[in-house]
């Protein structure tokens, strides 16, 4: 007993002493029929030591942590509604439990295929908190070639933020969010002012920083011009 | 409502109280007494020093506001600072009171604080003003000397709702019976509601609850003028059985009066029992039917006493029991440490540390006879007996001179140091055209040693066990130190475990360990650290400086970066100590130390922490 509440002690001083931070990556290849594939990376490397510590309590701060194992079943959900979803194909995943690294990734027909993963539990959060989130994430207009990461911000989010202890809070001052878009055809105009053109015209790259899309003081929507 | 929560804050913070004490006015039937001593308190920092500094301009501020600018300084308020302020609880056939006693200066300047709708609530009764709310559980009283809330709670009204609840279980019972029969056919239904055994049944259930009504408005009235009654004889402290001063547990607990503020807590069994519910009491929710309460807790008594002294903080606790329980207690904790762990021990380094000072064989002889004791309730009922033949067997079956050789009680755990340890992260790269590749990259991180020790004679015992891990391939051998291999991969510290000198040690330091095993430690630690650990039943130490200097600034949240060299030239030791116990009693303290520069005292010490904080 004595044992493990200084065991427990000794892990909450590793948790308030190693920082916290992590990224998320979403990079999309689009081909000119609307057609592509999409990758999801939640990269937690960098907060490996405080994650190891956190795993090996059963709750903090009044927030349940989930094991190995319910981390895998929750996988296992994803790749279930991803396999139930039309136009979704050669869905991979990569589970890296030293680092905390995850990726998903899947083929799909058309970018609306896209939209529907999230459609209903973006319906459903706005139908239960009042929020207003686009259920239209991607879009894709083959005539103008014209290529749209939507973006709606909600108020809902800095409340919900507001509502985290500053303790929790730290977890998303190094946070980051990035998107690669790949294109087929050059891209001639952005309208996100924080997006990169590569030289070579066929990629765009926009990092924001999780604080600013939380504050609405930055956000990922993008309007991507391709030549015809 | 308002002026309640404006005189509370002010009995809260301004800690003040003895012209005439008001302690006079305390039952000496109160299970629970708070005080605070106002002289002793501006003895430390005057009302003007506390006005002036920035935690008091803001509370002064936040009176004007509520006050609508009728007050503008804590002075205003009209309360006698120099007084003692007192918090009492009581307990008595069912119905809770809770009082404030809050010192006056001047009882006028309080009635100039009331809005109209308030005055023309008052009632006043020659020198007295009250007011009480529409439930009647709450009174505001006052006269020239004292303010008085008195709030009160009426377990009998909760009987009542039981009442209520036991009725009703017989009409759902009945309506499931409906139901069924509604079950059959829509016709049969209508003709139920329309019968005349409904009718009947639903005009019995209306006189039931008229009935009910009628008895909880009797009572609600009955329980208004108790409360009112019970106020005025708490202001004019004329108690046929005396005041608390005549109560001898109160009396020897009050010492020489030099504390800031005083917390009694009287006889806890009856606390247990009228905590519950009356109407619990007889059915099988009731743990008391099992279990012979007033002999656990019959008898104890908790004082506790806070002195703000010039550089420290001092809490002192003591915690009194039965005769009974002071016997069964007593060799648990009459344990004899081994002295050598504090050979193990470099305060240079050291974080904080934690010793537990038990004695096995002591608590494997106290268990059985405890048990016994405690579900002994003279029924002669099955649980009783079956407990106290548990326990004989449990004591036949336990060799607890063996049992204490294998682990003898005493245990130390130490926080030995903070290393900086390489961790390695993925990041990535882009190249010109966004593409990526994964990269590995290093960064520092801080993690705590620690180290666990407890004595045991067995070594043949630890030693068959590292027999076992080497073969199974659980232990790595290093020169007498042993280290797990099969911890889950994530355990950010590698755990080792080692035997010297009658000790089991359990580390994150190889470097501490083998050195310990080599006889090369270098060990540092004060006479005072030695005699807390040796002495104490339980000691703990925080060096509340060193952690916050080596915590990294960015693990601080956000608004205390910019207050960390502050926190780091403010903040000291933190200790608790928990004596053994002597006579009937159990003594702590929990003494948390300042800066011997830079504040007048450790009151004055807190209010610059406050008003630091605050910018």
């Amino acid at each position: 007993m004595i044992k493990k509440a200084f065991i427990y002690f000794s892990l909450f001083v590793c948790i308030s002493l190693c920082t916290s931070c992590f990224e998320i990556l979403e990079e999309i290849k689009l081909n000119n029929d609307g057609s592509g594939t999409i990758m999801v990376t939640l990269n937690m490397s960098k907060s490996k030591t405080k994650l190891a510590s956190l795993m090996l309590l059963d709750s903090i701060n009044g927030y349940k942590i989930p094991s190995e194992d319910e981390i895998d079943e929750s996988f296992k959900d994803v790749l279930y509604h991803l396999e139930k979803t039309p136009g979704i194909s050669n869905i991979k995943k990569t589970k890296d439990f030293d680092n905390y690294i995850f990726t998903i990734s899947c083929d799909f027909k058309n970018v609306d295929n896209v939209n529907a993963i999230f459609k209903e539990l973006i319906k459903k959060q706005n139908k239960n908190n009042y929020t207003n989130f686009t259920t239209t994430n991607l879009s894709y207009n083959p005539s103008e070639n014209v290529f749209n990461r939507h973006f709606r911000y909600d108020n809902a989010i800095k409340k919900s933020f507001n509502t985290l202890k500053s303790e929790d809070r730290k977890v998303f001052d190094d946070a980051s969010y990035t998107c690669i878009y790949r294109f087929k055809d050059k891209v001639k105009s952005v309208s996100n002012v924080d997006a990169k053109i590569a030289p070579n015209k066929e990629a765009v790259f926009l990092k924001v920083d999780a604080l600013s899309l939380i504050l609405g003081e930055k956000n990922v929507e993008n309007k991507i011009e391709l030549t015809k | 409502m308002k002026k309640f929560v404006i005189a509370v804050s002010a009995f809260c913070i301004s800690i003040t109280l003895s012209a005439q004490d008001l302690i006079t006015k305390v039952p000496s039937t109160a299970s629970a007494v708070v005080s605070i001593k106002g002289k002793n308190v501006l003895q430390l920092m005057s009302l003007e020093e506390f006005s002036n500094s920035k935690f008091g301009s803001f509370l002064e501020k936040e009176l004007m506001d509520e006050s609508k600018g009728k007050l503008e300084t804590l002075e205003d308020l009209g309360l006698d600072y120099n007084n003692t302020f007192h918090y009492f609880f009581e307990m008595n056939d069912g119905v809770y009171t809770n009082c404030f006693l809050i010192p006056l200066k001047d009882g006028k300047a309080f009635t100039g604080l009331l809005r109209n709708s308030e005055l023309k609530k008052t009632k006043t009764e020659g020198n007295l003003s009250y007011i009480q709310n529409y439930r009647g559980d709450e009174v505001t009283m006052w006269n020239e000397d004292v303010l008085m809330f008195v709030v009160s709670s009426d377990n009998k009204v909760h009987e009542e709702s039981y009442s209520y609840y036991k009725d009703y279980q017989s009409e759902v019972a009945v309506e499931a019976v409906v139901e069924e029969a509604a079950d059959a056919t829509a016709t049969e239904e209508e003709d139920y509601y329309s019968s005349d055994a409904y009718k009947k049944e639903q005009e019995e259930r209306e006189k039931k609850r008229l009935e009910r009504e009628e008895k909880r408005l009797a009572r609600t009235k009955e329980f208004s003028q108790e409360v009112l009654d019970k106020a005025k004889k708490i202001i004019a402290g004329t108690y046929a059985n005396k005041s608390i001063l005549a109560n001898k547990s109160y009396l020897k607990s009050l010492g020489k009066g030099k504390e800031e503020a005083s917390v009694w807590i009287n006889d806890f069994a009856t606390i247990y029992e009228q905590a519950i519910p009356s109407y619990m009491l007889g059915n099988s929710f009731n743990a008391y039917n099992f279990m012979n309460i007033d002999k656990l807790y019959g008898g104890l008594s908790l004082m506790a006493k806070l002195n703000f002294n010039e550089e420290q903080v001092v809490i002192k606790t003591e915690y009194t029991m039965n005769d009974e329980m002071a016997a069964l207690y007593k060799p648990m904790y009459n344990g004899k440490i081994n002295k050598s762990f504090t050979k193990y021990i470099n305060e240079d380094n050291m974080l904080g540390y934690m010793s537990l000072n038990l004695n096995t064989e002591g608590v494997l002889k106290a268990y059985p006879n405890l048990a016994s004791s405690l579900f002994d309730t003279g029924s002669g009922e099955t649980l009783s007996e079956s407990v106290a033949l548990g326990a004989k067997v449990f004591s036949l079956l336990i060799d607890e001179e063996g049992a204490s050789k294998i682990l003898r009680g005493d245990m130390f755990l130490a926080l030995t140091n903070l290393t900086e340890k390489q961790v390695t992260y993925t990041d990535y790269e882009y190249d010109e055209d966004f593409n990526y590749k994964e990269v590995e990259k290093t960064k520092t991180e801080t993690i705590p040693d620690f180290m666990f020790l407890f004595t045991s004679e067995e070594q043949e015992i630890f030693n068959r066990l590292v027999r076992i891990g080497l073969k199974e391939k659980q232990l790595e051998a290093n020169n007498g130190v042993y280290q797990l291999i099969d911890l889950p991969k994530s355990t950010p510290f590698n755990i080792y475990v080692m035997y010297k000198d009658n000790t089991v040690f359990l580390g994150s330091s190889l470097k501490d360990m083998s050195a310990i095993q080599s006889g090369r430690f270098v060990s540092k630690l004060s006479s005072e650290h030695k005699k807390n650990i040796t002495k104490n039943a339980s000691s703990v130490f925080v060096n509340g400086k060193k952690i916050i200097a080596e915590i990294p600034v960015e693990s601080f949240p956000r608004e205390l970066r910019n207050k960390v060299d502050f926190l780091t030239s403010n903040t000291e030791d933190i200790k608790f100590n928990f004596q053994k116990i002597k006579g009937n009693s159990m003594k702590g303290e929990v003494i948390w130390e300042i800066p011997s520069e830079g504040h007048k005292n450790s009151f004055v010490y807190f209010i610059n922490m406050i008003d630091a904080m605050m910018d």
